[in-house]
């Protein structure tokens, strides 16, 4: 059964997050937020998934590395994303996506009170990634460096978990039909089965969420059509984990969202038991 | 004779001892003529900080006097959850482990207590359990009973667990279960975290009789049983995960 390999610090598996930066992101957002521009919340989004994805790591005495992880950015250019200390390095372990954000931010949080009531609570929210929206969308080139980052990380890890790939684009490319290229990516494999690609679709028209679908003709356009093609199965586990968290998916469903976010792709990944009433 | 009570402990196969998040009590070895005989286990949950501080807690709780086992157990639990809290307000910690402790520490606990009249034929033992330890009862190399789990599809990655934080807990008095049984003389009850207990049905499933086999491990002490757990990971029967036993027994005369 493939999908099956214990994620563990001696196997470790890997996150590569690829992030349109094209001009196109300067649209505003239709996804109920439209007053901010799509780049704003694609960076809010993927610094939420690094912290979601370092603190799911995360344990008293520090952060397990469990993944290694990447940004690489797409736009005026092809190339690694990360700020700070980071910049310019392809993969990094998790513990130092941990230990060295570019800045820590105060930000306000809502949150039970556990007495029926909520208050807010002034969270640290560490940034890794700011916006940029300029040139642009080089989409079968981010996925030609996908792949050249994962085939020289393959090696090394030839029995992990296989990597998951996320892009975050408003999904239209501007550098020919990225389906070779994305199926080369999906091709890439360790003994467990092959890359898995997901992809995040932010659109700038007004249609509703739309989160691990089955069918691309319930999609609005061509372009969710597309990138839902592009987009691998969920894995058996992460269906069983995405029922359970209260998701209508079937054996036809892709890591495939479109105007919503990816966070519960991490919960979908077992490192170890996870308390159903963890929230 | 009086009540024995034997422990093993080990942690998950690549972590080192100090990140083993499963507890006991009694965290060893003993004999005791006590009148009541409180025994637990708990399970840390991986996926939360302090776990190893909760469950540690938690069975230290139920063993001083049980009270986390009695119906009326939300005083006893509040005691330990504000514990818990002040002990990691206490601690500078980098964000990500404020953010997660945040969320609270969660564990599974299973207790048992065994009322031990010395001049009795039986001693009766009432338990109670809040997610996914186990309770295993042998009488003359038969299977009498399981507790809560009766089958190995029990055991999954998600299960509910007693949270540090009350507000993780709404649903949780549904899910709090009490057992009540007697010891005979030379009764075994086998207390065990997730992963053995899901092995243990697991092999009863395929018509084995796996207290056998940890009898025999047992025999070899402490290094034959590391090496029997070890064999039982690497040929896939037994997840890995920390593996805790208690063995409780009333030896027959």
């Amino acid at each position: 059964m493939p999908y099956q390999a214990e994620i563990s610090r001696t196997n470790p598996s890997c996150f590569l997050f690829l992030i349109d930066q094209s001009g196109s992101m300067e649209d505003p957002f239709a996804g109920g937020e439209s007053s901010r521009r799509k780049a704003d919340l694609l960076a809010d989004a993927v610094n939420r998934l690094l912290q979601n994805l370092v603190i799911k790591c995360a344990k008293e005495e520090g952060i397990r590395d469990y993944f290694y992880v990447g940004v690489i950015g797409y736009g005026e250019k092809v190339g690694p994303a990360l700020s700070g200390q980071l910049a310019g390095r392809e993969l990094a372990p998790i513990s130092d996506i941990g230990n060295l954000p570019a800045r820590i931010e105060e930000r306000k949080k809502k949150v039970e009170d556990g007495a029926g009531g909520i208050v807010e609570q002034t969270i640290r929210f560490p940034i890794w990634f700011d916006p940029l929206c300029h040139g642009a969308t080089p989409m079968a080139q981010a996925f030609t460096l996908a792949h050249d980052v994962l085939a020289r990380w393959l090696p090394q890890h030839a029995d992990s978990f296989p990597p998951i790939v996320i892009n975050i684009t408003d999904g239209e490319a501007t550098d020919g039909d990225p389906s070779t290229a994305a199926d080369a990516l999906r091709s890439l494999a360790t003994s467990d089965g092959n890359v898995l690609l997901f992809n995040v679709h932010l659109s700038a028209k007004g249609a509703k969420p739309i989160e691990f679908p089955d069918n691309p003709a319930l999609l609005p356009d061509q372009h969710a059509r597309l990138m839902f093609d592009l987009s691998s199965l969920l894995t058996p586990t992460m269906r069983t984990v995405a029922q359970q968290e209260g998701y209508a998916v079937s054996e036809n469903s892709r890591g495939f969202v479109f105007n919503a976010d990816m966070i519960s792709v991490i919960k979908f990944l077992d490192i170890g038991t996870r308390p159903s009433n963890l929230r | 004779m009086s009540i024995t009570v034997r422990v093993m402990a080990l942690p998950k196969a690549g972590n080192r001892n100090d990140e083993y998040e499963d507890a006991c009590w009694p965290d060893r070895a003993l004999t005791t003529t006590q009148p009541v005989v409180h025994c637990a286990i708990a399970d840390g949950a991986t996926e939360s900080a302090f776990a190893g501080l909760w469950a540690r807690q938690l069975v230290a709780a139920y063993g001083a006097a049980g009270a986390l086992g009695a119906e009326d157990w939300l005083p006893a639990l509040t005691l330990e959850q504000a514990r818990w809290q002040s002990q990691v307000a206490a601690k500078v910690l980098p964000w990500y482990a404020e953010e997660k402790a945040r969320s609270g520490a969660f564990a599974a606990l299973l207790g048992v207590t065994i009322e031990q009249e010395m001049q009795a034929k039986v001693r009766p033992w009432q338990a109670a359990s809040v997610g996914d330890c186990a309770l295993f009862q042998v009488r003359r190399g038969v299977l009498l009973r399981c507790f809560p789990a009766t089958t190995s599809a029990f055991f999954t990655n998600r299960p509910l667990l007693l949270s540090s934080l009350p507000e993780q807990n709404a649903a949780l008095a549904a899910y709090k279960c009490h057992a009540v049984g007697e010891l005979w003389p030379g009764d075994v009850l086998y207390l065990t975290t997730d992963a053995l207990g899901q092995w243990f049905l697991n092999r009863v499933e395929h018509g084995a009789a796996p207290w056998m086999e940890m009898e025999a491990a047992l025999a070899r002490r402490k290094r034959g049983f590391t090496r029997w757990i070890a064999a039982l990971r690497n040929n896939g029967q037994l997840r890995n995960d920390d593996v805790t036993l208690l063995r409780i027994a009333w030896p027959e005369q």
